[in-house]
């Protein structure tokens, strides 16, 4: 069964900009899109509940958000929506480009989600091996990690998130 | 009218802190002394509710919608200050936040000389707060212009979901904070 999800995406200059939009794009037309948040020093929601009503070129205008990403703020932001509207069952899709060591740990966002009761899968775009990513993505459940290196395939990774 | 859920968003820039034109004797206290006349009016007389969110450099609630006119007139007396960097964005989006879960008609106004510098693009909080279901009002004061948007904001605002006023003088706005807060003066 489908769960409803919650996008949190890495708006910052560090994603490819095609790459951001393949995510709008798919993720404002599924049916079990509960709300968007874009972020990047700051988090803010797209939308919340009724996301099909973004029309493209709307969210085409959207600017880059000020970097570098902290998806701590993003986790924060989505946890309050789900708290404020009180969703049940909701999954978390954390999208981070993961230019820089963020001044919150990711480990302190997935705990975060974990004390909340929230399912949270982790989207780390384009990967390098830089230390203080892979010390900070050891520490986190393997299975809530998904690595896109070059293509995205999103049908692919709902059904591994469902 | 059914009665709705109005958040004032008041510009508290430094460049509110002088005087332009009447709004005297600045556009700040000008404009908090404009608000309470109407936000009365709306309470009073169509029961609506009112809340308040303040912005310069950061944007924060003061107040949720109430239908609490004492609470209304103390939150908007403790708005004296003004304070560094223009967060309009930031502000709309506290606003909309506000309005999450009211079942009432949803509107947000604001007021602002414009000079926006900060925090979130404005594109992002405008399709925010329209995707919410709130109604946009946007009042600038001062020099035309000095927001500047892009083309499909443009286009959104030829929507009936968006308006945006330019006032020169206090009548003017005065009447606009009417028009867009649905009641007569």
């Amino acid at each position: 069964m489908n769960k409803p999800i919650g996008l949190l995406l890495d708006y910052t200059k560090s994603m490819r900009r095609e790459l951001k939009l393949e995510f709008l794009d798919y993720f404002v037309k599924y049916d079990y899109t509960s709300f968007i948040i874009l972020y990047g020093i700051r988090a803010y929601p797209l939308c919340e509940l009724n996301c099909k009503r973004l029309a493209r070129l709307d969210y085409y205008s959207i600017p880059t958000l000020d970097g570098p990403p902290e998806p701590y703020r993003a986790v924060k932001e989505a946890v309050e929506l789900i708290n404020t509207y009180g969703l049940q069952d909701q999954t978390l899709v954390l999208v981070w480009s993961a230019p820089r060591k963020p001044l919150v740990d990711i480990q302190i966002a997935f705990n975060y989600a974990l004390n909340s009761m929230i399912d949270l899968y982790l989207i780390v775009i384009d990967p390098h091996s830089a230390r203080w990513l892979t010390k900070a993505l050891q520490v986190i459940d393997g299975n809530k990690i998904i690595y896109v290196k070059r293509q995205l395939n999103l049908q692919k990774i709902l059904e591994r998130i469902s | 009218m059914d009665p709705s859920d109005t958040i004032y968003v008041i510009d508290a820039s430094l460049s509110m802190g002088k005087g332009y034109a009447d709004f005297r004797p600045n556009k700040l206290a000008a404009v908090v002394s404009l608000i309470s006349k109407v936000a009365m009016r709306k309470i009073q007389v169509k029961k609506d509710r009112v809340g308040i969110v303040v912005f310069y450099g950061l944007a924060f609630p003061v107040l949720p919608p109430t239908e609490n006119a004492e609470a209304v007139m103390r939150s908007l007396s403790l708005i004296m200050k003004t304070g560094e960097g223009s967060a309009l964005g930031d502000a709309i989006i506290e606003a909309a936040k506000l309005l999450r879960g009211s079942h009432r008609r949803k509107e947000i106004i604001v007021l602002t000389d414009g000079d926006l510098n900060m925090g979130a693009p404005l594109e992002l909080a405008i399709l925010f707060a329209v995707n919410t279901g709130s109604n946009l009002c946007i009042i600038t004061i001062g020099q035309r212009e000095k927001i500047k948007i892009s083309t499909q904001l443009a286009i959104l605002t030829k929507s009936k979901l968006i308006e945006w006023r330019h006032v020169e003088n206090v009548r003017e706005a005065l009447a606009s904070l009417f028009e867009c807060s649905g009641v007569q003066p």
